[in-house]
């Protein structure tokens, strides 16, 4: 067979392709510029708010992250009050993951700042995502793509473009529709210091309202626990600490031998688990949309265990708690 | 790894450079490179089938070296069935043994006992049914002395496994795709052209048309059936119908395409079946890899047309056991059962089949076969068979005609897409893919794949990952 290397044929075909992909790279281009946001729910923007305020924080500090059953369920006034240090809340949705989570903040942590982690159980299973929520997180917050391995960045970047695209075709027909009557799940419902507040002051649900938590097998994938490292690593060289608890969860939803096998899993790996897990089960009643999402009477019982906990068990210094 | 993501955009252009340019220099560097890439797309969604893929298509490469070394008619049939004992024996305990264990237990209760069978929890292996008819194929050829049996194992690893139709088929025939993994193959410019055209058809198909009626047909068919107007059923099983058209011939044309881009002609798999004007030609037309695998290796060892008295109970052997390879439940026996019935008329007729293509004037027997074979489409995306003949009940007493229901789902994209879909299909019934003859100009050419582009890209689910249906047989 002769040798092709001379023949400029199959690279010929692939430059005409390439050609096409500039074209479309350029009307991706245009419309991931058009400052059009593709989706009309702007709850995940307040990625951006919550960034500013970490890097505007000086340390030391309280960085919490995990998923929303942070987000919903800690009233991080009330533990800034306790620790006598300022919080940032950087917690919004668990299928962030916990990789984009721990990217998110172990560059800006500084001497003496406190890092609560707080993972729903699925994280302890999947703590690498790929999805959606990336898109639309990157969509609100386009700086949020730091917190994404350059891997996954060129995809996400691509998503969020030709989203934008449908939306603005569907500005063309008419068709795009607003918020509606979304009044929780958007950017402005949280506060200064990164909580969700705007569903504290809504009648509480009935159960048929309410998302029970889906557990898969395996409980524990081999993802976490090098995350789980690197966090406490970075930490360390910047001289804060790192403490991991519970989830709040309704008691419907609760599996036991979950919380064990995490328990034993994170205490093997050096990183245990603080207080009881059993601390942070509240009855159904006490959750707003989905039995991770905290209403204000649990909210307000969820915290004041955490401090308890965060005061004792930890020995962290609460100057101001009760 | 699926067709439409971003791994296989990086995948495809990496391969095929370094296929050209570096494996370029043997024919066997070719092959094993063809194979490495091969095994690197199967084992991007599961690494641990890969055992299964290969351990499976070792045991029909030494069979295959058996059966041709076989000094007697004998034993040479020996090694046949122990080659169809093993794949269909892997393809059994992976896709059936809870179905016929599920059938065996309803069987036992019926005569009063409690049987204490297990159950299996497997996952199933992407694409199994297709590799292992594939590779079945070359056994039944060797053994029938088409082909000879190949002495090298990469060769036949490689036919086995290469990736652009590893997964769905189409279900290519040793005696085709063999001698051309044997044989050097050169860039040829035209051919591979003509490839990402069709490649890009089958993604309009897959990420436009399939992908836009999922959502609605899920949504439909998970409605209940009797407080759901009866022409919104209709319109569910019409826009499964185009949902499992598009899926399917989609990734059929993207096979093909890209396989054409490696310099391998794969055998065609969808003739625009939808233009069919009977239940023969459609089967002429629809998954025509499957078919003829089912006519040559099941329909015709059973005698097939020759005897008029054993014509229907071949059929319906044949429809039925295809059935039920697309999937281990009443569903799809349910289905396949049905089709084979759809010939009864043709076979009392004793009709001839038509070879040529539709016109305009074919359009009510086109619109009939389309009807019947919408029809049977609810077994096959129904839960279960008590679920699909609610579906069609409901489907004729709650009004089927309803003006203003179906002026709602005439104003959804996905109708004018369909639309489209056909129109352009039509205009291109005469060639082997819907692009395959554009204008000269290269200007209006450029204009066409650009059109197409943007409506994919305007269309396209980005938020959720659609797999092929038929990943899943």
């Amino acid at each position: 067979m002769s040798s092709s290397t001379s023949n400029s044929e199959p690279l010929a075909l692939l430059g005409r392709a390439l050609v096409g992909g500039c074209l479309v790279a350029a009307v991706l281009l245009l419309a991931f510029g058009n400052g059009h946001h593709a989706s009309v729910i702007d709850y995940h923007g307040a990625v951006a708010a919550k960034e500013r305020r970490l890097r505007a924080l000086p340390s030391p500090k309280v960085v919490i992250i995990g998923g929303s059953n942070a987000t919903f369920g800690i009233d991080s006034e009330r533990l800034e009050h306790a620790l006598c240090m300022p919080v940032v809340n950087m917690t919004i949705h668990a299928n962030l993951g916990v990789e984009f989570m721990v990217n998110e903040v172990k560059s800006r942590l500084g001497p003496g700042d406190l890092v609560i982690a707080s993972f729903e159980y699925s994280a302890y299973r999947e703590a690498v995502r790929d999805n959606e929520v990336h898109v639309l997180t990157v969509d609100r917050a386009p700086e949020a793509i730091h917190a994404l391995p350059w891997y996954r960045r060129p995809r996400v970047i691509i998503n969020v473009a030709i989203l934008r695209l449908q939306a603005a075709w569907e500005e063309v027909l008419g068709e795009r529709k607003g918020a509606g009557k979304e009044k929780v799940y958007r950017a402005e419902g949280f506060n200064e210091r990164g909580d969700m507040v705007a569903h504290l002051d809504l009648p509480p649900r009935g159960p048929d309202e309410q998302q029970p938590v889906e557990y898969k097998e395996p409980t524990f994938g081999d993802d976490l626990l090098p995350l789980a490292q690197e966090l406490v690593d970075s930490a360390a060289a910047h001289q804060a600490r790192v403490i991991f608890t519970w989830p709040c969860i309704a008691r419907s939803s609760r599996r036991p031998s979950v919380e064990n096998e995490v328990a034993a899993r994170m205490a093997e790996a050096g990183h245990p688990l603080l207080g009881e897990a059993r601390d942070y089960v509240f009855p159904d009643t006490a959750f707003h949309d989905t039995h991770y999402h905290l209403r204000a009477v649990g909210r307000r019982l969820r915290t004041d265990q955490l401090i308890r906990d965060l005061c004792g068990k930890a020995g962290i210094n609460c100057c101001g708690a009760e | 790894m699926l067709f439409p993501s971003f791994a296989f955009l990086i995948f495809l252009p990496v391969v095929y450079l370094l296929y050209w340019y570096v494996a370029n220099r043997s024919l066997r560097l070719q092959n094993i490179f063809i194979l490495l890439a091969s095994y690197v797309f199967y084992g991007w969604w599961d690494v641990r089938f890969l055992s299964l893929l290969v351990g499976s298509s070792l045991v029909d490469f030494f069979l295959g070296i058996a059966i041709a070394n076989a000094s007697t008619a004998h034993v040479k049939k020996r090694w046949l069935i122990v080659s169809l004992v093993t794949n269909l024996g892997v393809l059994g305990v992976f896709k059936y043994f809870n179905f016929f264990r599920d059938g065996l237990v309803d069987l036992m209760h019926g005569i009063g006992l409690q049987p204490d069978l297990p159950t299996l929890h497997l996952v199933l292996p992407v694409g199994i049914s297709f590799y292992t008819f594939q590779s079945l194929s070359y056994t039944i050829d060797v053994y029938r002395g088409r082909l000879a049996a190949t002495r090298k194992p990469v060769e036949f690893l490689a036919f086995v496994s290469l990736f652009p139709q590893l997964v769905a088929g189409p279900i290519e025939r040793a005696t085709d795709l063999l001698p051309q993994i044997q044989r050097p193959r050169h860039f040829d410019r035209a051919q591979a052209t003509d490839g990402l055209r069709q490649m890009l058809w089958g993604f309009f198909k897959k990420m436009v048309i399939a992908d836009g009626c999922g959502p609605l047909v899920a949504r439909i068919f998970d409605s209940p059936v009797d407080t759901t107007p009866g022409f919104t059923l209709f319109f569910g099983a019409f826009l499964f119908a185009f949902q499992i058209y598009g899926d399917f011939s989609g990734y059929s044309d993207i096979a093909i395409g890209c396989a054409r881009l490696f310099g391998f002609n794969l055998s065609r798999n969808f003739a625009y079946p939808y233009f069919s004007r009977s239940i023969a030609e459609f089967w002429r037309r629809w998954h025509i890899s499957l078919s003829s695998w089912f006519r040559d290796n099941v329909y015709l060892p059973l005698g097939g047309w020759r005897n008029k008295s054993g014509r229907f109970r071949n059929i319906m052997i044949t429809f039925t056991v295809s059935g039920l390879w697309h999937g281990a439940n009443w569903t799809f026996v349910s289905w396949g059962a049905l089709h084979g019935a759809y010939y009864l008329p043709a076979i009392v007729r004793d009709a001839k089949p038509r070879r040529d293509d539709a016109s305009l004037s074919d359009l009510p027997s086109i619109l009939f076969t389309f009807l019947i074979v919408l029809l049977a489409w609810v077994f096959f995306r129904a839960a279960g068979v008590p679920q699909a003949l609610a579906y069609l009940k409901y489907m004729v007493l709650h009004a089927p005609l309803h003006p203003g229901i179906a002026l709602y789902w005439l104003q959804q994209h996905i109708t004018w897409l369909i639309g489209a879909l056909l129109v352009v299909e039509w205009k291109a019934r005469h060639q082997q893919h819907a692009l395959a003859v554009l204008p000269r100009s290269t200007l209006k050419r450029w204009a066409i794949y650009t059109f197409i582009v943007l409506v994919i890209l305007l269309y396209m689910d980005v938020q959720t990952t659609h797999e092929f249906i038929y990943f899943q047989f």
